[in-house]
């Protein structure tokens, strides 16, 4: 286990991968909350207050940049204003990070709710990290914006540069930063390729 | 013949690793994956069981440093068995300390002591503290 490159990878994927904990930092892009998204655009500023809403933003295209600095960018099929949250269909997330690279977060529904400020992204959700070529694939996955939480209650695949992970759940408490741990649980897998020895250094 | 104790304990890092458990609580604060319940790591030949496994990693290379195993820890080879209650490996060393109620297996000889010390470059070892040694003679 000494200095093999590829055995270090066993835990260099937690460092990589650990950009789950990024997922945090995407939520910093679902902050639609109403300064982000102008209210003032046509079909939503006829809103009628509380009433049930059915107007929707098409083809919804909103970039930024996190309070750190760095740039991302929502778009969506359509965001339609609930009476306490949106729902978005198709939505694909981009933010580019100083320390993972791009983060990408892409699924076929994507609902906020504004009560408990926290997104339900549902059907085929994909989570890739550039460093490390970190891919996360699930059927669910639902984060608390500003407490961190997060969980996913379907079957966890994530692969990345010489390994995998499945697990049949993964969950975060809310606590952030005290705790920041993720945990998969249910038969949980983790595969790493053995290191090819002319690379052992 | 019997091989020499802790021989075959080598560890071979160009074979994959596959760890198996119930759940795994990874932090990157704290640098840590906890592996826990039913813990099982296999690389080559060699098969660590365990009730929980600590991987502590370097903050700045991701390198596993150290791996803490609590709770029934079974370090197993073709030909022997390390066991105790406690092993704590030091990756950048190779080795390997086992303690609580310690005690090496090779076919039906047995030898057990308060604490052994494996090293995994060389696969050999030694025992500390009291020893005491189960010899079962081979047939005349």
């Amino acid at each position: 286990m000494r200095g093999s490159s590829r055995y270090s990878a066993f835990v260099r994927w937690f460092k990589i991968v650990l950009p789950l904990a990024a997922l945090g930092l995407m939520s910093t892009i679902f902050l639609i909350d109403d300064d982000q998204i102008d209210l003032d655009l046509p079909p939503l500023s006829e809103l009628s207050e509380g009433g049930r809403v059915t107007q929707s933003v098409l083809n919804a295209d909103m970039s930024g940049r996190t309070d750190e600095g760095e740039p991302y960018r929502l778009v969506a099929e359509s965001v339609q204003q609930l009476t306490d949250g949106m729902l978005l269909t198709m939505p694909r997330a981009r933010l580019d990070t100083a320390e993972q690279g791009r983060i990408t977060v892409v699924s076929q529904e994507g609902n906020y709710d504004g009560a408990t400020n926290s997104l339900y992204l549902t059907e085929v959700v994909k989570v890739d990290v550039e460093e490390g070529s970190v891919q996360l694939r699930s059927d669910d996955l639902r984060i608390g914006l500003d407490t961190g939480a997060l969980s996913i209650l379907t079957p966890v695949d994530v692969e990345f540069a010489g390994g995998t992970l499945r697990a049949d759940t993964a969950r975060r408490e809310g606590n952030l930063p005290l705790d920041d741990t993720i945990w998969f649980e249910g038969n949980v897998r983790l595969f790493v390729e053995g290191t090819p020895p002319h690379s052992e250094n | 013949q019997q091989a020499q104790p802790f021989s075959t304990f080598q560890h071979d890092p160009t074979q994959p690793l596959e760890v198996f458990s119930d759940t795994l609580g990874v932090s990157q604060a704290a640098n840590t994956a906890v592996f826990r319940g039913s813990v099982e790591a296999v690389q080559g030949e060699l098969t660590l069981t365990a009730d929980e496994m600590t991987v502590t990693y370097d903050e700045a290379t991701g390198d596993v440093v150290r791996l803490v195993a609590t709770g029934d820890v079974f370090l197993k080879s073709l030909l022997e068995t390390a066991e105790g209650q406690f092993a704590d490996y030091m990756v950048a060393e190779g080795t390997l300390n086992m303690s609580g109620d310690a005690m090496l297996t090779q076919g039906n000889n047995a030898l057990s002591s308060d604490e052994m010390r494996i090293d995994l470059n060389t696969g050999s070892g030694e025992f500390i503290g009291r020893v005491r040694t189960i010899f079962v003679p081979t047939s005349q």
